[in-house]
């Protein structure tokens, strides 16, 4: 396990909520990775991971970010990011990965909006 | 080998050559509605638009070459970006080389010149390079003959007999000089790369950088700390030390960067060579100097 590195899930509804915290690298990445693998699991329909609490990411949490994204499109689900503080930001702008993602401010932009949009 | 109209050198003396130089290459262009992209250092991008005229000069996409190609490893890069939103074949003008840069933005200039070579399939951008011949070294220029199939001297276009292909000049891989001796220097490997970080932070924040250009060569760094764990068979040594005007990091290990075209092309982000790629847009100027007993990569922050 990895010190200064958590990940914690909450599941509302058809979406698992996914809170990471601490420094995104080489070390903790592996750890992001499985936690995601494991939250597409069957009757999830909507992953969002938070960004909000990183405190560092660099390309090998992006590799992370860019394998849940192609996981979601393949398997026919939904994958989004809560902004994260300014150097994440940089890392996503700068790479192009920003317009390939979904982003919001808050996890429950979405989760109301899925409530909604399948009540219509 | 790449044919003479793929990349060529404009040697210029004075304005009025350097214009009707650029023009005849890119009129044509402009005349069959292809695309054309112009990066030179920001005095000859207004003599240009004088030019030009307001009508042409929207029709132009122009770059100061100071920022696109600040650091010369970027430029290849940018120029692909251009070639992906542009249908038709690319008539890229770019002059990386002006007289007033420092020896080692030339040396890592002309190595890019070389290796712009191999970037593209024949017939897919067309390259021409303005080189100043009155206020540039001789060897730049002889380096210019090495690293351009194609030459246009007085208005005259002509192969160039000495091209060498996408190798660069022998002075571009001579060995960085020694770092001073008091700089920083910190062994690491797999545990330390948060340290690393932290370090890198705290130096960069001693050296005057402002806060943005802190964060983004911890970054860099990292990546490059980041590549040695991943690719080198041991950790590596770290490096750190002022310049006047730019903090400089190197970063050493025992792995060879077999690709030349490593970080200077835009991959997918799952594929290799994003860490070096993201290293070269963040840093003012990227050294690298790889073979079998390793690889030392330098970089620049201002």
């Amino acid at each position: 396990m990895n010190r200064d590195f958590s990940v914690e899930e909450r599941r509302q509804g058809d979406a698992a909520v996914l809170m990471v915290s601490g420094e995104l690298d080489l070390r903790t990445g592996p750890e992001l990775e499985e936690r995601l693998t494991g939250a597409f699991r069957s009757g999830i329909e909507l992953v969002i991971l938070d960004l909000r609490q990183i405190d560092f990411m660099d390309s090998t949490g992006l590799r992370v970010l860019l394998a849940a994204h192609q996981r979601a499109h393949e398997t026919g689900r939904r994958f989004a990011l809560v902004r994260g503080a300014d150097q994440v930001e940089r890392v996503l702008t700068l790479t192009g990965v920003r317009d390939l993602l979904t982003v919001v401010d808050a996890p429950e932009e979405l989760l109301t909006a899925g409530e909604s949009s399948e009540e219509g | 080998m790449a044919p003479p109209e793929a990349h060529r050198a404009l040697f210029y003396r004075g304005d009025l050559e350097y214009l009707d130089g650029i023009w005849n290459f890119v009129a044509p262009a402009l005349g069959a509605g292809e695309p054309v992209a112009i990066a030179v250092p920001l005095p000859k991008l207004a003599l240009l638009r004088d030019r030009l005229g307001d009508e042409l000069s929207r029709q132009i996409e122009l770059f100061d070459m100071a920022e696109v190609g600040r650091n010369p490893a970027r430029i290849i890069s940018s120029v692909q970006a251009i070639v992906q939103r542009r249908p038709g074949r690319l008539h890229y003008v770019g002059e990386p080389i002006w007289p007033g840069r420092s020896a080692e933005e030339i040396r890592e200039a002309t190595r890019h010149e070389a290796l712009i070579n191999m970037a593209w399939r024949a017939g897919e951008v067309q390259v021409l390079c303005p080189y100043d011949t009155t206020r540039l070294d001789d060897a730049v220029l002889t380096d210019a003959e090495r690293t351009h199939p194609g030459l246009v001297r007085a208005g005259r276009d002509e192969p160039s007999p000495t091209y060498a292909g996408p190798v660069p000049p022998a002075a571009c891989e001579a060995p960085l000089p020694d770092p001073p001796s008091e700089s920083l220097a910190v062994s690491f490997d797999a545990d330390d790369l948060g340290r690393v970080r932290q370090l890198v932070a705290k130096q960069a924040t001693a050296a005057g950088l402002r806060r943005e250009r802190v964060a983004e060569l911890m970054l860099a760094v990292n990546e490059l700390t980041t590549n040695t764990i991943k690719h080198a068979g041991r950790g590596g040594m770290l490096r750190v030390w002022s310049e006047p005007g730019e903090l400089i990091c190197q970063v050493e290990d025992d792995g060879l960067i077999g690709d030349p075209l490593a970080g200077r092309t835009r991959g997918l982000a799952g594929v290799g060579g994003l860490g070096l790629w993201m290293v070269n847009q963040l840093c003012d100027l990227v050294e690298v100097r790889t073979g079998a007993t390793g690889s030392t990569v330098r970089v620049h922050a201002r």
